[in-house]
């Protein structure tokens, strides 16, 4: 038996190996991907454009714009602040607003996502101790960028008020109050501040670095779909070119047939994985925190799992065309439910339990466990569970399929 | 080349596809139903960020602020743990994603007003502290702001409630107000979010993922001449007198009358079933959107060109529309912060250009003014693409 299925294996690595366009396209494809996906989503929100209307023209107010513009997350755009304050003068305030953000070409030239104005008697108000309203207008058609400005300008702001209002206390109280002297009072404000808040400790990925969530996510896409395709495609293609019966009037059991071909597509998949699972390791420092044996061990028996899946796929479909558009949409599906962009915990509660039925669920909870969490078997049985039972449940499936399609063909 | 000939084109490839009753259905309402679940399921705000609390203070301020953490629509507090060690169980096994710590002193703490006047820093450190998972960021850092507020909302309020219980008991009211001074916040900031008020998330979701569904047909038609090879009816394909660039537009065309289908179900469910405003004009979208579909299967074209084995062009179309609509495209992650060198590589994606226009048109209703940049790249994409493919293309057979 093992020598038939080895024979078909055989066969279709020959198969790869003369489509090798694939096999580059494959390996290399996914890898560079990884690398434009962590850059990308790993970078920092730094140097946010915002605008400001400074209706005080006061020290005060131009001090605090100085502020705002030395934080790492803000940068003042003068162009835009001029420009908007004309138009708004020139027409209304929604139109001038609307030339502020709309904007189509963000790759060279990137718009502000917050205006701030400044209200007029800002500086008396303040010093009299009645807190004046500081208005923000943000981008709310981009939310990510506009709240991490909003949280930056709220918490610089809030300082700047505090320190302003005690260097004015320490002058009045102190009018020979030196510049080194006004320092410190700023200082120990500062201090207070940080004091003050709670300390926030973060676990697991302390820099709250996004490449570190978005990496292992693709990781985990390359090495399931890639290995889906291979194996819907082989399948798919002897249909379609009607080889599929030669293979049947062969001397194999089904099950030998499709173990044949899973060995080739788990072999493309599983290198994928390893070298993504590397080059995480090097360009981006995602740690293997967990044990490396029972991540390897269970990104095999994930593989078996999706395996099923991608057979089911060349069982219903008829054509490689067809093959490809179901996968399109299961991948479409796989990444919702994988929490790739949305945790599942905020879903709806019928979509978190129908999360279950899809094996990649489990695997991303297994995957950044090990990665990030070092834990092991006695945390993650009940994933590992699930797989077991949806793994059954497919392959069976399949097989059953299978063998009825090849009792139709007879 | 004649418009007969493409036309002819035109209509064999629709009787394939028309004539595959699956595919029908995948290309002809699969982006709408991928829409549907996907925007469902993903449009969700972070909230109820599982919460567990270790008390080591007791009193009845902490019982308040463990409501009060609560009662956030973003925080839900599931449990409370006897030590340390049993939070770190319940973060590992995501039983709980924030832990908030009160240590001893908590309640005494909110009413010691008198440490207000403190000029030492640490008379300021409350006896608090939290514990985050942070795995994935963007719900981190959401919890944390909820958690940070909440907290500071109610050791304010606790201050403000002994600073009045003071008064009326008598005390100095010059000491008070001078206290208060303290607690008071020294500028007042009101924030409007412009297009979105209430930041739904599934407001700016819903017209992207619009963007990525419609990249289906493109890669759909990545496939297209390599199965005409792969099945041997390219040979009759190449004995006909129609001239090549004919061919590709007439295979091009039931592709992008799906796709325009698809658009108006897209936009009717967008208005119907999410409620997303649409704020543009109607017939420059519709037109854009037939630009973008065009521009999407100018590069399935040339995949299918370029990658004689369809595998291999699938997968590559795959890398180019699949993986990228979803992080790259400015979907869940905004492309301008990215660095430099992926914003330019991201030029040859259609689905930026089409993500943007979609939101603009949709969200903040802007027209030619604004989205000529991103009307221009997809010009661009889609006539070089066809070229290119016409130029590669060759009526021969190998």
């Amino acid at each position: 038996m093992l020598s038939r299925i080895l024979n078909i294996a055989w066969k279709d690595m020959l198969h790869l190996w003369h489509n090798r366009l694939l096999l580059i396209l494959a390996i290399f494809g996914a890898a560079s991907e990884l690398l434009l996906i962590g850059w990308a989503t790993g970078s920092q929100m730094d140097d946010l454009k915002m605008a400001v209307v400074d209706h005080d023209q006061s020290a005060t107010s131009r001090a605090l714009i100085e502020q705002l513009d030395q934080t790492q997350t803000l940068t003042l755009d003068k162009d835009a602040s001029t420009s908007f304050a004309a138009n708004v003068e020139h027409g209304s305030r929604g139109t001038a607003l609307d030339k502020l953000f709309a904007r189509g070409n963000i790759i060279f030239d990137p718009g502000p996502v917050l205006l701030i104005e400044i209200p007029a008697g800002f500086e008396t108000d303040l010093l009299a101790g009645n807190p004046p309203d500081i208005e923000m207008t943000a981008n709310g058609a981009n939310s990510l960028p506009a709240s991490t400005a909003r949280r930056a300008a709220e918490e610089e702001i809030y300082a700047f008020g505090a320190i302003t209002l005690a260097q004015h206390q320490a002058t009045a109280a102190l009018p020979s109050i030196t510049a080194a002297g006004l320092q410190t009072v700023a200082q120990q404000v500062r201090q207070q501040i940080a004091a003050s808040q709670p300390p926030v400790t973060v676990r697991y990925n302390e820099e709250l670095d996004r490449a570190h969530y978005t990496t292992p996510s693709e990781a985990a896409f390359v090495l399931y779909i890639i290995t889906i395709m291979i194996a819907a495609f082989m399948l798919a293609r002897e249909r379609e070119l009607g080889t599929f019966e030669q293979l049947l009037v062969m001397p194999v059991r089904p099950l030998e047939i499709i173990a044949g071909k899973a060995i080739p597509a788990m072999a493309v998949g599983y290198a994928n994985f390893l070298l993504v699972l590397g080059i995480m390791n090097v360009v981006f420092g995602i740690p293997v925190r967990g044990s490396l044996a029972l991540l390897l061990i269970l990104a095999a028996s994930y593989l078996l799992v999706e395996l099923g899946r991608g057979f089911f796929v060349a069982m219903i479909a008829r054509t490689q065309n067809q093959a490809l558009l179901i996968i399109m949409l299961i991948a479409f599906v796989d990444i919702t439910f994988s929490g790739y962009a949305v945790p599942v915990e905020s879903m709806p509660p019928l979509m978190q339990a129908l999360s279950n039925l899809f094996p990649i669920r489990h695997w991303m909870i297994i995957l950044r466990g090990i990665l990030q969490k070092d834990v092991g078997l006695s945390v993650l049985w009940p994933q590992i569970a699930w797989l077991v039972v949806l793994g059954v449940l497919i392959n069976s499936g399949t097989l059953w399929f299978f063998r009825r399609s090849l009792s139709e063909q007879r | 080349m004649k418009a007969r000939h493409v036309w002819a084109i035109a209509r064999k490839e629709w009787l394939h596809i028309i004539r595959d009753p699956l595919s029908v259905f995948l290309l002809g309402i699969g982006p709408v139903l991928m829409l549907i679940l996907v925007s469902y399921a993903m449009a969700a705000d972070v909230k109820n960020v599982p919460t567990v609390i270790l008390d080591q203070d007791g009193s009845p301020q902490a019982a308040a602020l463990i409501e009060q953490l609560d009662a956030t629509q973003t925080l839900n507090v599931t449990g409370s743990v006897p030590d340390e060690g049993a939070a770190n169980d319940k973060l590992e096994r995501r039983e709980a994603k924030l832990v908030a710590i009160i240590e001893p002193g908590f309640g005494a703490q909110t009413q010691d007003v008198d440490a207000l006047a403190s000029t030492d820093a640490q008379a300021f450190q409350p006896h608090l502290r939290f514990i985050i998972d942070g795995t994935d960021p963007v719900s981190a850092e959401t919890a944390i702001e909820a958690a940070l507020n909440e907290s500071e909302r109610f050791i304010t309020a606790q201050m403000n409630a002994t600073l009045d219980a003071r008064l009326a008991a008598g005390a100095d009211p010059a000491r008070i107000a001078a206290l208060r001074q303290q607690l008071q916040v020294p500028i007042d900031t009101t924030v409007e979010n412009r297009y979105n008020p209430n930041l739904k998330a599934i407001w700016s979701l819903v017209p992207a993922l619009i963007a990525v569904v419609l990249t289906l047909p493109g890669m759909s038609i990545s496939t297209v001449i390599a199965r005409e090879r792969t099945l041997g009816t390219f040979e009759g394909l190449v004995a006909t007198p129609i001239h090549k660039q004919a061919i590709l537009l007439g295979k091009a065309i039931p592709y992008m009358a799906l796709a325009l289908v698809n658009v108006a179900l897209m936009l009717v469910v967008a208005r119907v079933v999410f409620g997303v405003p649409f704020r543009g004009s109607l017939l420059l979208y519709l037109a854009l959107s037939g630009l973008y579909a065009f521009a999407t299967l100018a590069v399935g074209m040339l995949f299918s060109i370029l990658i004689h084995n369809s595998e291999a062009a699938l997968w590559a179309s795959m890398l180019f529309f699949l993986f990228p609509g979803m992080l790259l495209s400015g979907m869940f992650f905004p492309v301008e912060v990215f660095p430099f060198v992926v914003r330019i590589e991201t030029l040859e994606l259609p689905v930026v250009s089409g993500v943007i226009i979609n939101r603009g048109m949709f969200l903040q209703g802007t027209g030619l003014r604004e989205l000529w940049w991103n009307i221009l790249l997809l010009l661009i994409i889609a006539v070089e693409g066809f070229e290119i493919a016409g130029r590669l293309f060759k009526k021969r057979i190998a």
